[in-house]
């Protein structure tokens, strides 16, 4: 492989040292041009292009240093490398600060010969690495500044899709508020002329004036569906979600439909799931879907037909489909159906039918809005169904979507946003004596006591219920607001008396506040805060000792009373009991009487001589027949019983009873 | 048969204010119409209506402002006030005290005359309550 010669300019005034370097480098394939003087070599330097300027340090004329300067002056980049004699390293160093690529001492046995090669050869490969790095570099930058500038362009016309955006929605709204005001006008003077308020008219006239006004009708929906779709394109439409239970809505929408549907011998149905449950979603938009698919159900469809709403539980959402008797529609068109202005097949709707094209398209919009979906299936002469979902309302999910959409508001316009904590205290207790049916019924007593405390404008009431805590008011309000509605819960729910099983109880809640911008800026961060505030009430469930010689029955009551979250200790015979009992106290013991080893009397009695757990209240459980309190010798009112074979929920009646009572005595 | 009711309607746009006129009138009401919020709270003061029905938006001044003076000078709620405004501007109406009722534009007579008279038999009940004490 022949390689091009590498042109090597040596600037040495020193004939032999010359003379043995050329040959040297001339052995190994270099091109040499040797020159005495620094004035000289300047001179060739401009004439010819050399890869490889080898400089010694002391020529005569010019000094080493200012050759190099000059080399770099006229040829940046140039490649030099400075011969140098012993002694000299220093200088060297210094010609290699002003920019030389290396250095090599002149050996007086000129052993550094052999090495001159090397060290040139290395130079170049150090420098074309290093010209291939600047190139790269210098594409790179190029790459950069064309995406920066293309960036800056898209920037550029996205702003500009965004004005126009705006400009167009804002037309539209003021376009559609402009034609309302004479369309409301002119609906409104022919009603009166038609109601007769004007003077008498003739059947005639009263039928005209009904096409006046039902085309102008048909231009109030064009408007309305405009302007919905302009409001929806500009990101305009937020919704106001809540709880909405699905089959008063309905009945709702298919009430205002009927008289519609009767006028064309259209039979409406509907098939609501007793107990549905609830969506989370903006009643309105929900209900203008609605309408919006069973218009067009019923307008598709000729006289005699039937028009039908189901609705479905899915497990994450609920199901809405309208199905009708009509024309149909064929598969080419079905992907279409929702796009904008899709008016399909001419003259297959009847005659003032004709709709705007927009209601699928805006129908579609609010169903993905919710986080919905939306389909249709169809073919010719067999009527078509409509069918959309939206998410069921979980209190979590729900309560996540105010905390977002609440912050993002707070974020946009700058304001404040609070949270409110609210938590029961001694709340696992309070579960604990009053079992769990109770304890809901309770919550709900306290939601809505909150949600009454909390006026209008102050907030949103979500109440997430976890371990007691019962979260949130979500409120564009500062912290001294939130510390303000904060206190004012405390104090009604304080001094509110519920109603538990007819007897009345006393709720003591603590608060806790976190506020952005002031202590949080992400929702995390916000919930942290608030939660991290309210120092949870240490979590204490009751203890039940389970005493009885059966397996079965142990384990049986083991897994009942831990699901209605008490604590359970089982022992299967008296001593093993008396032993549990001197490592970890009970709140209450369910003792068997009849068991091998010591009997139920025996513990019983053992129990009540301990000062360590004579307090702890016992309740028996006996066979039938068996029940001997008298011979016990005890007052009836220190402990309890339950005859077997019992009723579960007898024996947990009784516990909560025991208890309530321990409690009361406590207190 | 209870005396003659007397309306006043505030609304810029003068051929719907007619349109209600007639309407209200063929119910046997008495209907005055000014374009402004400032007219309206003078003749209110001149002619002391039993019903004001506002619309917001009107030049001099807005229905919102006319509402305020109006609870200022007889007192909040002292006169029935009906407010017409359009469904984005809504959440206003949370902020404001002393209004009776209020319609979104556009709203069908029907709706309306439905309203006026719930308004006056709210009234003549809550007379005939502190009368009969």
């Amino acid at each position: 492989m022949t390689q091009a010669p590498i042109n090597v300019l040596m600037f040495e005034d020193d004939e032999g040292q010359a003379l043995l370097t050329r040959e040297a480098l001339e052995q190994e394939g270099f091109v040499v041009d040797v020159v005495a003087t620094g004035r000289e070599g300047l001179t060739r330097l401009l004439a010819a292009d050399y890869q490889v300027h080898l400089i010694d340090m002391k020529l005569p004329d010019i000094p080493g240093v200012e050759i190099l300067r000059r080399i770099n002056t006229v040829k940046p980049g140039a490649l030099s490398i400075i011969v140098t004699g012993h002694g000299d390293e220093l200088a060297a160093v210094e010609a290699m600060k002003l920019g030389a690529f290396d250095y090599i001492v002149k050996s007086p046995y000129m052993s550094h010969l052999a090495a001159l090669p090397m060290v040139i050869r290395e130079a170049l490969g150090h420098r074309r690495v290093k010209h291939e790095r600047e190139e790269l570099q210098t594409e790179l930058w190029e790459q950069a500044r064309l995406l920066e500038e293309r960036n800056a362009e898209l920037r550029r016309a996205n702003e500009e899709l965004k004005r126009m955006n705006q400009l167009k929605s804002d037309l539209i709204s003021m376009v559609s508020h402009e034609l309302r005001t004479p369309l409301a006008t002119v609906k409104e003077f022919t009603a009166i002329m038609a109601d007769g308020i004007a003077g008498p008219i003739t059947a005639d006239q009263k039928d005209y004036l009904g096409i006046v006004r039902s085309n102008v009708d048909r231009l109030s929906r064009i408007i309305d569906d405009l302007l919905d779709m302009a409001k929806i394109e500009a990101g305009r439409v937020l919704l106001t979600k809540g709880l909405v239970d699905v089959a008063p809505l309905v009945d709702h929408v298919l009430r205002s439909l009927r008289p519609l549907a009767d006028s064309t011998q259209i039979s409406l149905e509907a098939a609501v799931p007793d107990g549905a449950a609830p969506v989370f979603a903006d009643a309105d938009k929900v209900t203008q879907v609605l309408v919006n698919l069973l218009s067009n159900a019923i307008k598709f469809t000729s006289g005699p037909g039937r028009v039908t709403v189901r609705v479905s539980e899915q497990p994450n959402e609920v199901e809405f489909s309208v199905t009708d008797t009509g024309i149909g529609i064929s598969a080419e068109d079905l992907p279409k159906l929702f796009e904008k202005f899709q008016q399909l097949k001419p003259g297959v709707a009847p005659a003032g039918a004709k709709g705007t094209g927009l209601g699928l398209a805006i129908s579609k919009r609010l169903v993905e809005m919710h986080g919905g979906r939306i389909w249709a299936a169809s073919a010719p002469g067999q009527g078509s169904t409509f069918t959309f979902t939206l998410p069921k309302y979980h209190v979590e999910e729900v309560f996540r979507d105010y905390l977002r959409s609440g912050l993002e508001q707070a974020k946009q316009h700058q304001r404040p946003f609070s949270i409110i904590v609210v938590s029961i205290s001694k709340f696992d207790e309070l579960k604990a004596l009053m079992g769990l049916e109770e304890t809901s019924a309770l919550l709900k007593e306290l939601e809505v006591a909150l949600k009454e405390t909390v006026r209008r404008g102050a907030g949103d009431v979500v109440v997430r219920w976890q371990r007691g805590e019962m979260v949130v008011i979500l409120a564009a309000v500062d912290k001294a607001g939130a510390e303000a509605i904060a206190g004012r819960i405390r104090q009604v729910i304080g001094e509110r008396e519920f109603q538990v099983v007819g007897k009345p109880i006393r709720v003591s809640v603590t608060t806790a506040t976190a506020t952005y911008p002031d202590e949080a800026s992400t929702e995390e961060e916000l919930l942290k805060a608030a939660e991290g505030k309210g120092q949870p009430a240490p979590r204490y469930r009751m203890r039940v000792l389970v005493v009885d010689d059966e397996a079965k029955i142990r384990k049986f009551l083991k897994d009942a009373l831990e699901l209605r979250d008490y604590e359970v200790i089982v022992a299967a015979n008296g001593p093993d009991a008396l032993e549990q009992l001197k490592r970890q106290k009970a709140d209450v013991i369910l003792l068997d009487l009849m068991m091998p080893v010591m009997d139920g009397y025996e513990v019983y009695h053992l129990l009540r001589e301990n000062p360590q757990t004579k307090q702890i209240p016992v309740i028996i459980v006996t066979g039938k027949g068996e029940r001997k309190d008298r011979e016990l010798g005890l007052e009836s009112a220190s402990y309890n019983y339950v005859t077997k074979p019992f009723e579960l929920e007898e024996l947990l009646g009784k516990v909560r009873e025991v208890l309530q009572h321990q409690h009361v005595i406590r207190s | 048969m209870a005396d003659v009711k007397k309306i006043l309607i505030a609304d810029d746009e003068q051929q719907l204010a007619l349109a209600l006129k007639i309407r209200l009138q063929s119910k046997g009401y008495q209907v005055v119409t000014v374009n402004d919020g400032r007219a309206a709270l003078e003749l209110a003061e001149a002619e002391h209506p039993d019903l004001v029905i506002l619309d917001v938006l009107m030049p001099v001044m807005d229905g919102y402002s006319c509402l305020r003076e109006l609870n200022a000078k007889f007192g909040r709620g002292k006169i029935p006030v009906i407010i017409l405004t359009a469904r984005d501007r809504m959440k206003d109406l949370f902020e404001l005290e002393g209004i009776e009722d209020y319609l979104i534009k556009p709203f069908d007579h029907e709706d309306l005359l439905l309203r006026i008279e719930r308004v006056f038999k709210r009234r003549e009940a809550a007379a005939a309550k502190s009368a009969a004490k």
